[in-house]
Formats: C-alpha cells, structure tokens, sequence
C-alpha cells in the first residue's frame, strides 16, 4: 500500500512517498520505506525530489546547518553536491541560503538544481524534516540526533594571522627600538673632582663655599662696597659648616684642603688690602720662593695653574683659590694646602690688612705672582 | 524519626529531556553565558515584559527551583562577561537548561512576530531600502540597541566588536534568526546542542 504524508508549513512543503509493511489493512501502520520524497517551497517554481538518499542528505545537511546557525560555529559540511551528498547549504548575502541539490529526472539525467532560501524558509524546511523526524509513524528508524561538535572543530575567534599580528607588532618595535637606542653612544663618565672619597658635609661646604665665591668675586674684592651683604653670606656659611671649619682651623699645621682654604679667602675679602708698593714687591718676591722651594720635584700637571692667593703682612699663605680648572684638580700637586695657615681666631684675623696675588704655577716648575691691583679692577 | 540532613533536591525531570554534555569542567563555557544572555536581551526587545514573563514561565514549567526569583535570574544572567556588572560565579549546567527551556518557550510564543520582522528584513534587504521602513522591526532594532547599550560594559572588547548602530543591527537580526530556529519542534535540544559546538571533549 503506497501512503504518502504531507509536512506542511507556511514556506515549506515536504511530501513523502512510501510503503507500509504488512497488510493493507492497517491503516495505523508505520512508513517504513520511502520511493519518493518531494520538497516544494510556496512561492518558488523549482522542486526537489529524490530518494532516499536525498532525503538522507536532506535531513543531514539541513541539519547541520541550522545547528550551525544557531551556534555560530560552522560545521564541516560538503562543498559541493555529489552522488553521494546530493543536498548542500552554504551562507550567501543578505542572510540567504544557498541550497544546491542533485535531482535524478524522469529520463535518468542528473541536474544540479539551486535555490536561494531566505532565512524563514529555510527554518520551515528544517521544521518539516524535525516533525519528520518527530513523528513515529513516519520512518521510525530515523529520529533526530544532535550532538555538539567536538573542540577540534571550534572556530577561533580571530583568524591566526590576525592573532599573530599584536605579538609580531611587539617583537618589531623592540628590535627597532634597540636598534635605535644602539646608534646612541653610551655617554661617557668625567669625575669633575679629583678626591672622589670626600663625605657630604664637605660636598655642602665646597657648595658654600662656591656660593661665598660668587657672591664676592663679582664685586672684585673690594672691601668699601657691600661689606656688609658679604658678611651676611659669610656669616651664613659659617653657620653651615662653621664645625668643621673651626675644627680644620684649629689643625694648622694639618695641610688645608682646597674648599677650606677658599673659605678662608673669601672670608678675608673685607680685610684692608696693602698698598704699600714695596711691601707688595717683598712680599710678591717671598711668595715666588716659598712656592717654588716647596714644589715637588715632579710635577703631576701639564698645565699652567692659577691661584688666588692671600698673603697677610707677615708673608703668611692665609688663603687660595683656584682660577682655572686644572688648579682645581692639581690642588694637591702644589705646595699651597702645606703652607696655607688659617688663624684660629677668623673674626679678628680678617682685620689684618693683605696682598693678594695671582700664582701661577708653571708645568716647568717656574711659579710666577703677580699682585692684584684692587684699584685696577675697580 | 530523626532526620539528619534534608531531603536531596531532585533536579526538575524538564531538564532531564536535555543531555548533559561531556566538558572539560562542569561548568559552562563563556560562549554559553553569553548567547544566553543575548537571547533574553533580544526578547526583551521584542517583548516589553519580556523579563517578567520569563519568570513567569519558569513557573510553569516548574523551574521555580532553578530560578527562584528575579534576583537570581539576574545573578544567572549577570554570568554574560559582556555585561557591565558581570559576576564571576559560574553558570551550572541546570540553570543553563533551565534558561534553554524557558527562551524557547518564549520563543515559540513570540513566533508570529519574530516571522513577521524576519520576513520583513528580508524584503527590506531585497530592496535594498533602509531598516526604518518597517516600523515594527524599526521598533525592535532601537529597543535592541537601547538596552545592549544599558546593560553591557562598553570596555570590553566583545562588546567594542558592537560599538556600531549597523553592527547592533546585525547582532539583533542573527538573534532573531536564532530565536526562529528556537521556535520549532525540536528548538530546545538544537539550541541546547548547538550552545556547546566547539566546547565539548
């Protein structure tokens, strides 16, 4: 007996064709074996039908699709129709389907017949084939099966050549940005001071004493302009490093460090200077010796040094001051720190009237005072 | 009779009719949480009281177990890593079903609607003529937009992917295409299948 069974839905319409086992009688008996099954969809001209093995393919390929509507993820499905796929589906724009289907005709040729299913029509295919599927009188043996795909199948959510790009991105840049940086030399350490080992608080007393300096030297020395605003920075830099300075006075015979010795001098700034031309001859021919007598036998510099140099009435060094940097550095290459004396009384002493003079210390040995005329400057 | 410990909660049977599927861990993968979430989303679009008929349903279907009330529906939906107060408490395997059934049910009551808008994308898109000229799917695309934007934290990068009115759109048409296929007589197991493509070991 042939029984045909209609799936009916607004877009679609799935006819099935077969035969009930048993006698004819029965009019509850399953379908069991299908001869044709056909698939129209209201609307559209073209018509699948085929077999069983296009309704296979049918319900396997719709399927899968749908589940990968839902899911997102793409199932591996076949590209192109064959003999033994007949049915395929593949996304196209405007949210169509593309189903390609291999129909046997009447005459035994084989065509590919295309559809574009939109989105509800293809939902009314798949629910045709789900209440197919669902009913028991119809093919009990198919039922619908879905299982999840496995992990392998997972889409990654980026393509690798885009997941790739960041970390490529971040690995050019480094390398570029090391290249850079090795065109860049590396900059090169010049110690400024000779006597690196030296503690903070002579750092802060080296920077006072630099400050002293530079609030005297422009104004030349002179003890008639500013004395008072002189002695006010003395004063303050007294009060910063007055402890140690008290205790190197008190070592006279101990060889004065540079800083010390510029303190001293520029403490002796408001001193009365000498005048008297002779003195300043006696004391001038004085100092060359001393200098020269105390000089080591080697001399370290190759460069002529500079000093400012204080000499009280008596002859004696009370202060020095480098005036160009390799004095600086070769301060202790001269005799100058040895025979600087600086009295212990500093208040009273800076009432004693003195002579400065520019010394220069040839890298020859030769030591050349010249003396400061105040007057010139002013 | 003493009783020591309470009588053990059986799951309700309707979550029987869904299989557990073999993970990795027992609970769902972000994928899960996030599609869930979205479904609910777009079917408060469509529906304006979408929310409370959703917890009216689980009733029915006798999920009250599940979901209890509305603050544990939003703790469950707050599981979505897109969502601006997203929690990191994982979402179990029930309260998944749970949620499958109860979209689905609202699916297929929303199903005219859902054909209708569908169908009249499809001829906007033939035409080529812009959305707003169906003012119900016009409705349902602003509704959409309005509360993704409400509810999902704008600096995280799934949601950055939307930050597009045209991109909104398209979320909310793949959504409502998601939610045709929900409507069928087998909705439930292929949406609850189709959560864990890719996911299962």
């Amino acid at each position: 007996m042939t029984i045909q069974r209609h799936y009916t839905l607004p877009n679609c319409n799935l006819k099935l064709e077969g035969l009930a086992p048993g006698d004819d009688t029965d009019p509850m008996a399953p379908m069991t074996v299908v001869l044709n099954s056909e698939c129209a969809f209201p609307g559209v001209s073209e018509t699948l039908s085929g077999g069983r093995e296009f309704l296979n393919s049918l319900i396997k390929t719709v399927g899968d699709y749908a589940q990968s509507m839902l899911s997102g993820v793409p199932y591996p499905l076949a590209g192109e129709a064959s003999d033994s796929y007949p049915v395929t589906l593949r996304p196209s724009e405007h949210h169509r389907h593309h189903l390609v289907a291999m129909v046997t005709d009447a005459d035994g040729s084989t065509t590919h017949k295309t559809l574009e299913l939109n989105s509800v029509q293809l939902f009314d295919l798949m629910e045709a084939i789900d209440q197919l599927l669902a009913d028991t009188q119809t093919l009990p043996d198919m039922v619908l099966q879905l299982s999840p795909l496995h992990r392998r199948h997972a889409r990654p959510a980026e393509p690798a050549s885009k997941r790739v790009f960041p970390a490529t991105a971040g690995l050019s840049a480094l390398a570029a940005s090391a290249a850079l940086l090795f065109m860049v030399p590396v900059p090169e350490f010049e110690p400024q001071r000779t006597n690196e080992g030296r503690s903070l608080s002579e750092l802060v007393e080296e920077e006072t004493a630099n400050l002293a300096e530079s609030a005297a030297t422009p104004r030349g020395d002179s003890s008639d302009i500013d004395a008072t605003d002189d002695a006010m920075v003395e004063g303050n830099n007294e009060d910063l490093v007055g402890g140690t300075v008290s205790e190197r006075e008190g070592a006279a015979n101990e060889p004065v460090d540079p800083v010390a010795a510029g303190i001293a001098l520029g403490r002796l700034s408001s001193a009365p200077a000498i005048r008297d031309t002779g003195t300043l001859n006696d004391l001038e021919t004085d100092l060359e010796m001393i200098l020269e007598d105390n000089l080591a036998e080697d001399l370290t510099f190759d460069e002529a040094l500079v000093y400012r140099v204080a000499v009280s009435e008596t002859g004696d060094i009370l202060g020095y001051k480098y005036e160009n940097e390799a004095a600086l550095e070769n301060a202790d290459s001269t005799p100058l720190p040895d025979l600087t004396f600086i009295p212990l009384e500093s208040e009273d002493a800076s009432d004693e009237p003195i002579a400065q003079f520019l010394v220069t210390f040839e890298p020859d040995g030769d030591v050349i005072a010249n003396p400061l005329e105040d007057d010139d400057e002013e | 009779m003493q009783v020591d410990n309470p009588p053990a909660q059986s799951s309700p049977s309707i979550l029987e009719t869904l299989p557990t599927p073999t993970l990795p861990t027992q609970e769902c993968p972000r994928r899960v949480r996030m599609d869930l979430d979205l479904l609910i989303l777009a079917i408060e679009a469509l529906d304006v009281a979408g929310s409370e008929a959703l917890l009216k349903v689980a009733e029915q279907l006798g999920l009250k177990e599940v979901i209890p009330g509305r603050v544990k529906l939003w703790l469950i939906r707050s599981t979505n890593p897109m969502r601006r107060q997203s929690q990191r408490d994982p979402l179990l395997i029930p309260e998944a079903k749970a949620l499958v059934l109860v979209i689905c049910f609202l699916a297929k009551r929303l199903t005219v609607v859902v054909r209708q808008l569908l169908l009249g994308h499809q001829q906007l898109a033939d035409k080529q003529l812009a959305l707003e000229h169906h003012f119900r799917l016009a409705d349902y695309l602003k509704r959409f937009r309005h509360l993704f934007r409400a509810r999902m934290n704008p600096q995280r990068a799934g949601v950055i992917a939307y930050s597009s009115d045209e991109k909104l759109n398209e979320l909310a048409i793949v959504l409502l295409t998601r939610l045709l296929f929900c409507t069928g007589t087998q909705g439930a197991q292929r949406l609850w299948s189709s959560l864990f493509d890719g996911e299962v070991v």
